[in-house]
């Protein structure tokens, strides 16, 4: 099994999303309502999250 | 553990369908109430606004797994004990300690912002909308497994797996919201 390579897909998949939702993020600065959908988008993702079994 | 007792097991459809329909009314009663403490805590607190950015980056680096070390979290599980409560109690003192969040294992970074938003002194009805966000994301994976137990009648192995594995896929969304929540609060004019 190749765990490791695996590994370093995932963070490197994570590092590039995580880039662009910085840039995007950047972007939608001083929008209320953007910024308000994202909290609300992270606490659904948090809780699917929450369920994994990794 | 993915999928507690209240799914299935030795109850019949019926008590299976009220346990869990109690399940996750629960596991949204437990983010209703952990939104009003802190509410009532931010109402106190009044934490920077600034500190939201701040702990949805530190969030997004944890998220990528990018360190080799873990969140501060609870090592408290929901005792097997408590199955003497009957399904119905069970699974209703089940889904108020999972939708509470804080008692067992971290559910994930991003709760943290969750957390520390409630601490700003946002509006009640804001921090509730982010509550049940969290409760319906909690209870989502339950349900689409209990459906699956539903038609076969057994232990749903095969839809366990594929929801872990799924939810574990999803890494580089929750990096993503969260590194866009640090951009939007951090960049001038958030």
């Amino acid at each position: 099994m190749s765990t490791v390579p695996a590994r370093s897909a995932g963070v490197g998949a994570s590092v590039v999303a995580g880039a662009a939702g910085l840039v995007a993020g950047t972007a939608a600065a001083g929008r209320g309502p953007a910024l308000a959908a994202l909290l609300v988008a992270i606490g659904a993702v948090s809780g699917l999250r929450a369920e994994r079994t990794d | 553990v993915i999928a507690p007792p209240p799914v299935w097991g030795l109850l019949s459809r019926r008590q299976s369908a009220v346990a869990l329909a109690v399940y996750t009314l629960a596991v949204v009663a437990g983010a209703l109430a952990l939104a009003a403490v802190l509410d009532a805590a931010g109402h106190a607190l009044r934490a920077p606004w600034a500190g939201v950015g701040a702990v949805a980056l530190v969030a997004a680096i944890f998220a990528a797994e990018a360190l080799p070390v873990q969140l501060p979290q609870s090592r408290w599980r929901v005792p097997r004990e408590w199955g003497r409560l009957g399904p119905v109690g069970y699974a209703a003192a089940f889904g108020s300690a999972l939708g509470l969040g804080v008692l067992t294992a971290l559910p994930s970074p991003g709760f943290y912002v969750i957390l520390y938003y409630g601490l700003t002194g946002a509006s009640l009805v804001s921090i509730w909308i982010v509550a049940i966000a969290f409760a319906v994301g909690r209870a989502l994976p339950m349900l689409a497994i209990a459906a699956a137990t539903r038609r076969s009648g057994e232990y749903p192995a095969g839809p366990v797996e594929l929801v872990a594995r799924t939810l574990t896929a999803a890494s580089p969304l929750e990096v993503l919201l969260l590194a866009a929540v640090a951009g939007a609060v951090l960049a001038p004019g958030g």
